[in-house]
């Protein structure tokens, strides 16, 4: 039995004083079926889920997350590498509480995250000039990128400006794996709204240079994230509408912006995120 | 107010903040790339963080001169010169 759940593998332990946490990635993990065919690695966002999942040990009233401030993805975590979450300090700016988390693979840093909790979810601004069913025809989503199911979190784009800007959707099902040992009362995860996000992004990045497969392309990288702020949960049954645009695009990165809604409202705005290509080879040196 | 000026210390706590780095690591003149470890993922996202702030654009031709604070600060001056 491959385990869907996000985060029931961290375990809890002490060094100097600071809590540190450990989580195992097991080759078995559903996810890395789809993230990447024929070349696993940790999704960017579950290394950030489990930050979340640790800090909200550490809290005894958490409140709520509230979004990621900051967040940089250093070294990919392949299947069976053991990571290492040290929650190591506290941050007040504006009543929210900040939590920094550094991520360690095998002794090596893999990412440093800024987690935001807060009261309550601050409203987002509403939707500005979302033009759907404009711009490029897209087709089968699975011929641009390389994600697949489990994590396929694109459904379809209704509208595309290449090098510009894209709107995509995502419905959230009850029938999809991460809900197999979740209530359907309960949210779906903020990571995967953010992965879903920002495979939509990577459907805009990679539309006039499809990537459909690692072994033969290029693997679709998380640089970083910055200013994420959550408004709203989604739960079975919503659908996401992302909108994403591209600020900067060089060489294979690209620095994105945009929200995300759930039927006009606010869910999630993304200040900024990095995605890169990489060719898989540069990773394994092989 | 001088709209092309470029406060310094501003600047360097945009910088440490984009980088994750300590202000005091931010000095002048150290190395983005050999001293404080900026790959080219990270430069690309100072230079959108700099335009942001800053309501400017940079030319993509000039990324690989961002290479310490004061270069930064010195292109984003131009650039607001130019701007007027």
């Amino acid at each position: 039995m491959v385990s869907t759940a996000l985060t029931d593998t961290i375990t809890e332990g002490t060094d100097q004083g600071s809590r540190i946490f450990t989580r195992s990635f097991p080759a078995s993990l559903e996810v890395f079926d789809g993230h990447y065919p024929g070349f696993p690695i940790v999704p960017g966002v579950l290394l950030v889920e489990s930050c979340a999942a640790a800090v909200e040990r550490v809290l005894a009233l958490p409140g709520h997350w509230a979004g990621v401030r900051s967040a940089r993805f250093l070294t990919p975590v392949r299947p069976e590498a053991d990571v290492v979450i040290t929650v190591t300090d506290k941050v007040r700016e504006n009543g929210d509480v900040d939590y920094k988390c550094t991520v360690t693979t095998e002794g090596i840093p893999a990412c440093t995250v800024t987690l935001t909790y807060s009261e309550i979810y601050v409203s987002g601004a509403a939707s500005t000039g979302l033009e759907v069913g404009q711009g490029a025809q897209v087709g089968d989503i699975k011929k641009i990128l390389p994600h697949r199911s489990p994590i396929l979190l694109v459904d379809r784009v209704d509208s595309l400006v290449p090098g510009e800007s894209i709107l995509a959707r995502k419905a959230v099902s009850a029938n999809e794996p991460f809900y197999r040992e979740l209530a359907t009362t309960q949210a779906f995860p903020w990571s995967l709204m953010m992965e879903s996000w920002c495979q939509s992004a990577g459907v805009l990045v990679s539309t006039e240079n499809p990537n459909p497969d690692v072994l033969t392309g290029d693997v679709m990288l998380f640089g970083g994230m910055r200013g994420v702020e959550f408004h709203r949960q989604a739960y079975p049954g919503d659908v996401l509408t992302h909108q994403a645009s591209v600020e900067r695009m060089v060489d294979g990165t690209a620095v994105m912006t945009g929200q995300t809604f759930i039927n006009g409202d606010a869910a999630m705005t993304v200040g900024n995120i990095t995605l890169a290509r990489r060719p898989a080879t540069e990773l394994t040196g092989q | 107010m001088n709209t092309t000026t470029v406060d310094r210390e501003d600047l360097r706590t945009l910088v440490a903040e984009t980088l994750d780095l300590d202000v005091a690591e931010v000095t002048d003149t150290a190395d983005f790339v050999n001293e404080l470890d900026v790959d080219s993922l990270m430069a690309l996202e100072v230079m959108v963080v700099l335009e942001r702030r800053y309501a400017v654009k940079l030319d993509e031709k000039r990324l690989a001169e961002i290479t310490s604070l004061e270069n930064a600060h010195r292109l984003l001056t131009e650039a607001l010169e130019k701007k007027g």
